[in-house]
């Protein structure tokens, strides 16, 4: 090759290389974001408990979720399809994103096990790219997206566009659908009511070892066996085959269940309810005067069901029906107040009281001082 | 810790020891000693449910005294009889699986040979999955299901302070109460309420209940069998949940499946012992929870009924089926509606909604509850439509009882929540764990109905245990049907 040939051959590689590099891309200043599975109610009050923490710097007292929380929430409904989601924004705070895949024309139906999260640091002119691959809801072409923006009070986030983008090599898609099977089984701490199992592809994993049942009947009768030696082989063989993956969850969690209660003695949505049962049980045995406790919690009555079965006969009732009579406070979930404060706040009634103790899950104990006050 | 663990041992062995010794005086060696024992707590589970119904009736308040005393009355009685009966303890039936082949040379039948690796292994690492999953929930973790901290645990605890059945101020008091009465009892010695012994007492239950299963299948059907059928039952992903904590429907489930396997082995054994037996088990899922009723109670009879005209065995299915079962299972409803309460907590307003059948199918055949088992139920359906059982040995009831057992209650769940509790369908609070009783029915049914199959595809005689050889008696030798 001539000295010229040789020049311009360079020159094409590096060429190519500036071209192929991502520092080539249009995209060069795009944030590109993996998003979470949305696996629980906690995990949703986690992520909007530490959006706002993000956005206040500081610890924040009150609740996240409840009607006067400092939060916003605004929702958006696509009936496009891709692979990734490109945002370009502008945000002075940090904000979570909550996106599900949904049929466009039953937009309020969707199933939980589709759901992605991810928080997004503020920017002006900000770009990023959100995966979608993740949700097992996810299939090439299926159309429909729930987007939800929630951000802390006064922080508006604008959305100059919103692009979705077919971006996944075919390598890709098959890597996220054989993904799709494992994202954990939901198991609920309050009911046993049903379990929500496993899909790939917006497929359910029962319909495919369905199918492969029969896949497996069919080829075996071909290999000349009988009927029901086929079946009998075929059935058994599906069945642990989705035993074994449920299995993986069930011992996952369950060892994560006694971990966590042996450890720190919470246990999942409950929290530190029973610690906290616990230490106002010792304050009833030590005297005589009759007390009641008021639960102060985020969400369903659950909390306050719990305390009362673990408290029986013991009075307990939910903040609504009971915070101005009670004699102490179960605070599940709401304390991020210091040992000392004296005002006790739940939903926007506030009271005087000392705390007893603090329990992990940002949980307390506190007995009200003002009831002489109140008395007649 | 220690004295709560004692506490709980002395119970359950007294009970067990009780139970064991009813279930000796109903058979007498029709069963064997291990599978009498086996049955001994669940079957004393019922007996202390009536205990505590009927000091209730007199106005004596449940306490361990009364309770005790009532028990210990129950125990000398049981014991007493069984001294006079002098049971047999070495020629009970041995299990099918040890039973001596005929024809020395002939390859080993295939109920006989051992268990392949390729199955037991995975069998038991499945079994041992769900023994941590139940065992660590009853046991090292707390209750924390709503219906167990409104109804079961917290009705159990109430009744338990109050020392009496509460009819008002207890939620769903309309609802049996041999779970409550399990429960208290199991915390009596202890004086106060304990939330994790009220969870080891269920957690027996199901223990003893399906290693009755076993037992009862391998006496019949072989070790492989058994095996496979309990392995089967135990996979699906919601029994798995239950048995930690569950809400009574998993021990419904327990009772009909012991139910049905006795009342299968009454009519092939030609066995009246066993049919009462059957019944005193089904009178027991209608004591722990108001599905035990129409779910179990009433496809038994149907059977019974049908069986008794087929055969013209009147006396025998009165004597021994209808009058006990019966006499058992009125007492509770008649109590609810003397008091003014309905027999559901759930309203009684019917229309049909069938646009609501696609959520149905989608939870049974879709969602995580059931895992492939509905798909092997309806294909083994099929199988058993296509294929034969060699020759018919006896009539269409005895050959496959349980499955129309099965059936019959699977169109019950249906119609129920296709007409009444619509809203436990469209909300999913209830519909799966409901579902659980056809779902465990079927599969039993069905993979005892391929295994004969195979067994008589592959030229082993179908063949039940032999009649019991008692020194001294002349019992007559199982016939089978011209």
């Amino acid at each position: 090759m001539t000295k010229r040939g040789r020049t311009r051959l360079t020159g094409i590689v590096l060429a190519a290389a500036v071209a192929f590099s991502p520092l080539a891309r249009t995209e060069a200043a795009t944030l590109s974001v993996e998003p979470e599975l949305l696996l629980s109610e906690e995990q949703e009050r986690d992520r909007l408990e530490t959006l706002y923490l993000l956005s206040e710097g500081k610890a924040a007292t009150g609740h996240l979720l409840a009607e006067d929380a400092p939060l916003d929430k605004e929702v958006f409904l696509f009936t496009d399809h891709g692979s990734h989601l490109r945002l370009t924004y502008s945000a002075a705070k940090p904000f979570a994103v909550f996106i599900v895949n949904v049929d466009p024309t039953t937009p309020t139906v969707h199933d939980p096990r589709d759901a992605l999260t991810t928080t997004l640091p503020p920017g002006e002119q900000a770009e990023a790219t959100v995966n979608l691959t993740p949700s097992p809801g996810w299939r090439k072409g299926r159309e429909g997206f729930l987007m939800i923006l929630a951000t802390v009070r006064g922080n508006d986030v604008t959305l100059h566009d919103v692009t979705f983008t077919d971006r996944a090599t075919p390598l890709q898609r098959v890597s996220a659908y054989l993904r799709h099977p494992w994202r954990p089984e939901l198991f609920e701490t309050r009911s046993v009511n049903f379990l929500r199992g496993y899909k790939l592809a917006n497929l359910p994993l029962p319909l495919l070892l369905g199918t492969l049942l029969l896949a497996i009947v069919a080829l075996l009768i071909l290999r000349r066996r009988p009927l029901l030696t086929a079946f009998a082989i075929a059935s058994i063989a599906t069945i642990l085959l989705y035993h074994t993956r449920f299995s993986v969850d069930l011992v996952r969690a369950t060892s994560a269940e006694l971990l966590e209660w042996q450890t720190q003695g919470t246990y999942r949505a409950a929290g530190s309810a029973y610690a906290v049962a616990e230490r106002f049980q010792g304050v009833v045995d030590a005297t005589s005067t009759p007390l009641s406790l008021t639960v102060c919690s985020v969400g369903s009555r659950f909390h306050s069901l719990l305390l009362a079965y673990l408290l029986h006969p013991t009075p307990v009732a939910t903040s609504a029906e009971s915070w101005s009579t009670a004699t102490h406070a179960a605070m599940l979930g709401t304390w991020y107040g210091e040992r000392e404060k004296s005002a006790v706040t739940c939903q926007g009634q506030q009271r005087r009281g000392e705390v007893i103790a603090t329990f992990p899950a940002h949980s307390a104990l506190v007995r009200f001082t003002d009831l002489l006050d109140r008395s007649p | 810790m220690i004295f709560p663990l004692l506490s709980f041992l002395a119970t359950a062995s007294t009970l067990t020891i009780e139970g064991a010794l009813l279930v000796g005086a109903v058979t007498g060696a029709d069963l064997p000693r291990v599978i009498r024992w086996s049955l001994g707590y669940p079957t004393a589970l019922l007996v202390n449910a009536l205990v505590f119904f009927l000091l209730h009736l007199v106005g004596l308040p449940l306490t361990a005294a009364t309770v005790g005393g009532s028990h210990l009355l129950i125990l000398s009685t049981l014991t007493a009889l069984s001294l006079r009966r002098r049971m047999p303890s070495t020629t009970a039936a041995e299990p099918i699986a040890n039973r001596p082949h005929a024809g020395g040379g002939a390859s080993v039948p295939w109920h006989h040979r051992p268990i392949p690796l390729l199955l037991s292994l995975p069998c038991t690492i499945s079994l041992a999955v769900v023994a941590f999953s139940a065992i660590s929930h009853a046991v090292f973790l707390p209750t924390s299901s709503w219906d167990s901290l409104t109804n079961w645990h917290m009705r159990s605890q109430q009744m338990f302070e109050a020392q009496s059945l509460l009819t008002s101020g207890v939620a769903k008091p309309q609802y049996p109460v041999l779970l409550h009465a399990t429960q208290i009892v199991s915390v009596m010695p202890l004086g106060r309420w304990s939330d994790t012994t009220a969870n080891v007492s269920t957690l027996l239950l199901s223990a003893a209940s399906f290693w009755s299963v076993f037992l009862l299948l391998r006496r019949s059907h072989g070790a492989l069998t058994a095996l496979v059928t309990c392995t089967l039952l135990t996979t699906i992903p919601l029994a798995i949940v239950h048995l930690g904590q569950g809400y009574a429907d998993i021990h419904v489930v327990e009772y009909t499946l012991l139910a049905a396997l006795l009342l299968d082995a009454a009519r092939t054994e030609r066995r009246a012992s066993l049919l009462l037996l059957s019944g005193l088990l089904c009178a027991a899922a209608a004591w722990t929870k108001l599905e035990g009723l129409y779910l179990s109670v009433v496809p038994w009879l149907l059977l019974v009924i049908s069986s008794g005209v087929i055969r013209k065995a009147w006396g025998e299915t009165l004597c021994f089926g209808l009058l006990p079962l019966i006499a058992l299972t009125t007492p509770w409803p008649l109590f609810t509606l003397s008091h003014g309460l309905g027999l559901s907590p759930h309203g009684s307003r019917f229309g049909w909604h069938g646009e609501l059948l696609p959520f149905l199918l989608q939870e049974l055949f879709d969602g995580g509850s059931f895992g492939v088992h509905w798909y092997a139920i309806l294909f083994a359906l099929l199988v058993v439509c296509l294929t034969r059982r060699g020759r018919p040995s006896s009539p269409f009831l005895d050959r496959c009882g349980t499955l129309t057992w099965g059936v019959v209650a699977l169109g019950a769940v249906i119609l129920l929540y296709l007409t009444n509790e619509t809203e436990g369908l469209l909300t999913g609070r209830g519909f799966s764990r409901v579902m659980l009783l056809p779902t465990l029915l079927l599969t039993q049914a069905l993979s005892l109905e391929i295994s004969i199959r195979l067994r008589s595809a592959n030229g082993t005689p179908v063949t039940p245990p032999p009649a019991i050889r008692v020194e001294g008696e002349d019992r007559p030798p199982y016939t089978e049907d011209a």
